[in-house]
């Protein structure tokens, strides 16, 4: 019975193969160019001011952008804070690595302990037991962001396969 | 109404009054929109008790009907707030941008941005509205938030469908 099982996951791996790795490819362009956004005043020399003014905006709405909490290469600094540059720098680097495996399974308990160093470091540095440390951030993000891709990863994938995860609406 | 609007509207309107209190963007970040959606898909869930496990699909629209209702809130409320005090997070920065303008030379092309948003500002200081800012800060939340509240919708689903299997 479970001999069967292990056959028909693996079959069902095979056949839907060029559509997980398009997927992942996918996936992962979009993550690049997602962190290549909030990389652009730092890295590049065109000074637009509207482009400047659009990408600020475009991440004021997912992260605080706080000056003394983002990572300034140069004069200029990052459009995310240090946790959010963390959390990304995670998924790419699990994106990459996804690549070379075959299918992940993340559990529920993954999730929760990849983000306990996180939440204790902000409720930390909130209630001011010590001050903000931009490593400590990118560190504590960084383990949270390459669980949650590669969460999100298995859950996009068991929609393309459509058949484990089938749910009874 | 449609049983998956109703939890899409309440997390959305709770996750858009979050947004416009100081400090709270500081702590929740970029995980704000995420977790109203996967409230909202535990929302969903609890108001139908047979159901046994939620479609990827049904999570992701759930995750993108919070997402839009945030952005829409979140947008309302800047124009609002933007409305009576008369000013913005643009007004304040400008001053800022315009000397790096002038110190750095940048050339016509900066000159010409530059010259679209003191437009800006000055209509947000005279009348407290401006037609292109009121646009650029609902069309930005609506493609962020939307990406996120997916992204949110897809991790609850897994989480939710989990914890069944585990239970």
């Amino acid at each position: 019975m479970q001999h069967t099982e292990v056959i028909n996951s693996t079959e069902l791996i095979f056949e839907h193969r060029p559509k997980i790795i398009l997927m992942r490819f996918l996936l992962l362009s979009f993550l690049s160019f997602w962190i290549l956004g909030f990389l652009l005043p730092a890295i590049s020399s065109a000074n637009n001011m509207m482009t400047n003014f659009l990408l600020s905006k475009i991440y004021s709405s997912v992260c605080h952008q706080e000056s003394a909490k983002c990572i300034s290469i140069g004069s200029t600094s990052m459009l995310v804070c240090a946790r959010c540059a963390g959390i990304y720098a995670g998924a790419l680097i699990a994106g990459l690595l996804s690549l070379l495996t075959n299918r992940p399974s993340i559990s529920r308990r993954a999730l929760i302990f990849s983000s306990i160093p996180l939440a204790i470091d902000v409720f930390l540095t909130f209630t001011g037991v010590y001050k903000y440390s931009q490593s400590l951030a990118f560190t504590t993000g960084l383990a949270f962001g390459g669980i949650v891709y590669l969460l999100i990863l298995s859950e996009l994938e068991n929609f393309f396969s459509n058949k484990p995860f089938k749910g009874n609406e | 109404m449609n049983k998956k609007y109703l939890p899409g509207l309440v997390c959305g309107f709770g996750a858009a009054v979050l947004t416009t209190i100081p400090g709270v963007q500081t702590i929740a970040c970029c995980l704000l929109v995420p977790i109203a959606s996967v409230i909202s898909i535990f929302l969903y869930k609890k108001s139908q008790p047979g159901l046994l496990k939620i479609q990827t699909g049904t999570g992701i629209l759930l995750g993108l009907l919070t997402a839009v209702f945030a952005a829409l809130f979140a947008s309302g409320f800047e124009i609002i707030i933007t409305y009576i005090t008369r000013t913005s997070d643009l007004v304040t920065s400008m001053p800022q941008a315009e000397k790096v303008v002038k110190d750095m030379n940048l050339g016509p092309a900066a000159e010409e941005s530059m010259e679209v948003l003191k437009q800006m500002v000055s209509e947000i200081q005279s009348k407290g509205f401006s037609f292109l800012y009121a646009f650029l800060i609902t069309a930005t939340n609506l493609i962020t938030y939307s990406i996120f509240g997916m992204l949110g919708g897809l991790i609850g689903t897994a989480v939710i469908n989990k914890r069944n299997q585990s239970v």
